[in-house]
């Protein structure tokens, strides 16, 4: 499901980058900032649906990997490392939005996104619209839990190994995968409730 | 005991990540059972579906790619600490000022500073309100100072562009015509010549053109003549043959006529001398 650009080919060779980000050249750090940021951005705005957090999200993991490139032990775990630091910052962030608001729960807000999804269909007759489709698929991602959502897109959009989930989550692989199972299984039957089927988005 | 994979299995069997052995046994349990295959066919449709959720393109900050954060960082951590280190050291001032019965005055006799006395009331010393109306005061003088330059400035500034302008225009002016006469002249002469050109060449153009014509005519005389020539020897050979023709039939006619007379005569001549008498 992943496809690999040359962007991706870019991020997955940079070894001899990170190594020199590492012994804190700044060039090379500004380098892997630019590289690795829209993917940082895309993931959060997956897991929280919104423009604004997941803004603050990447920056919020930038300025930490700024402060602490120096502490990565291997090149190699690199990418499991940013992930790391992008997923803590998410659950800060959504720790933060608990306590924020005491009115505002998550399982209120996660019935609240359920309703606003289930409000959304996809209508087959009309014309259709990748953004249209881009929304609803927003959507449904925010109908799963926080647990199965980080790894569903961590999966199917970030191209993460089930090692490298698991690494980032301190989690077995296994739990990796139940999680999956269980978030696509979720994310199946609000699809089949929206009328979204393969054989739709091919006609 | 029948095989049932579990979750993880399944997974495993959509993401291929399983042996050979391992993805026969799945396969063959899905065949024997269709709803888990449909459910297993179905997780691949949403994986399908899941993954037309495109990017949204985003810029990284530059403050972010620019490298030099960590430093930001930690000289905005020292300034910090410095600010927090001269509000103290102002607060200590401060207190121990007051602490002391620190009082500084500025009057018209100078700067008096003291320690715990009691500040003499003093006429001369200027309150509050006595200075933001000297102020006021030489804030509006001040203004109203700039504003006359500004007026003044303004009006000279006016005056000179004036004059300059109607300099500039005179000057523009008497080079515009010294200009034109110039060009008057020369512009004369070039009318002269083009009228001595085009006077030539209308002359060549007629003479050119009569001589063309009166060879053309010439020809045309000539090829007339020849023709006259040609018809009027065709006519008199027309008029030859036919002439030729009248005489050989007027020698036939004769030749038929002779030939008639001799045959009347000839029968004439053979009548019997009997009945010709009787017929008398």
């Amino acid at each position: 499901m992943y496809a690999e650009t040359i962007l991706d080919i870019a991020m997955n060779h940079s070894d001899s980058l990170i190594t020199q980000a590492k012994a804190g050249d700044s060039r090379a750090q500004g380098k892997l900032v630019n590289l690795w940021y829209k993917r940082i951005y895309n993931y959060a705005l997956r897991y929280f649906s919104d423009h604004d957090e997941a803004m603050d999200v990447a920056q919020r993991t930038f300025i930490t990997f700024h402060e602490k490139i120096w502490q990565l032990k291997d090149s190699e775990g690199f990418k499991a490392w940013l992930y790391r630091i992008a997923s803590n910052h998410c659950h800060e962030a959504v720790r933060k939005m608990n306590s924020a608001s005491q009115h505002f729960s998550v399982d209120q807000k996660a019935s609240d996104v359920k309703a606003e999804a289930t409000a959304v269909f996809f209508n087959p007759d009309k014309q259709f619209q990748r953004s249209e489709l881009n929304d609803i698929l927003q959507l449904a991602l925010k109908t799963l839990n926080e647990e199965q959502r980080e790894v569903v897109i961590m999966k199917e959009y970030e191209g993460l190994k089930f090692k490298e989930i698991a690494d980032v989550l301190s989690v077995s692989e296994n739990t990796v995968k139940s999680r999956l199972y269980y978030g696509l299984s979720h994310l199946r039957k609000v699809l089949v409730a929206k009328n979204i089927t393969t054989e739709i988005l091919q006609s | 005991m029948s095989y049932k994979p579990d979750e993880v299995m399944l997974i495993n069997y959509l993401y291929g990540e399983l042996t050979d052995e391992e993805k026969k046994a799945v396969e063959d349990y899905l065949k024997k059972n269709p709803e888990a295959a449909k459910e297993v066919h179905g997780l691949n449709d949403t994986r399908s579906i899941i993954s037309a959720y495109e990017d949204k393109e985003v810029i990284p900050p530059a403050a972010l790619t620019q490298g030099d954060l960590e430093s930001r960082v930690t000289s905005n951590g020292r300034g910090w600490k410095t600010i927090m280190a001269i509000a103290a050291s102002l607060s200590l001032i401060l207190l121990v000022g007051f602490l002391t019965g620190f009082n500084a005055t500025y009057n018209k006799k100078g700067l008096t500073i003291g320690f715990n006395q009691d500040q003499k009331k003093d006429d001369s010393s200027i309150t509050l309100d006595q200075i933001e109306k000297l102020l006021d005061e030489n804030m509006k003088r001040n203004l109203a100072e700039q504003r006359n330059e500004l007026t003044s400035f303004q009006r000279a500034f006016q005056n000179n562009y004036s004059v300059m302008m109607e300099q500039q225009k005179n000057q523009l002016a008497a080079s515009i015509n010294k200009q034109f006469e110039v060009d008057k002249g020369k512009l004369g002469e070039y009318a002269r010549s083009l009228e001595l050109k085009n006077a030539e060449l209308v002359n060549q153009y007629f003479e050119n053109s009569g001589l063309e014509q009166q060879a053309y005519v010439k020809n045309l005389l000539v090829d007339f003549t020849s023709y006259l020539e040609e018809q009027r020897v065709q006519d008199r050979d027309f008029y030859l043959n036919r002439l030729i023709d009248l005489k050989l039939s007027s020698d036939l006619k004769q030749q038929e006529t002779e030939q008639m007379l001799a045959s009347i005569i000839k029968s004439v001549n053979n009548i019997p001398q009997e009945e010709t008498t009787q017929n008398f």
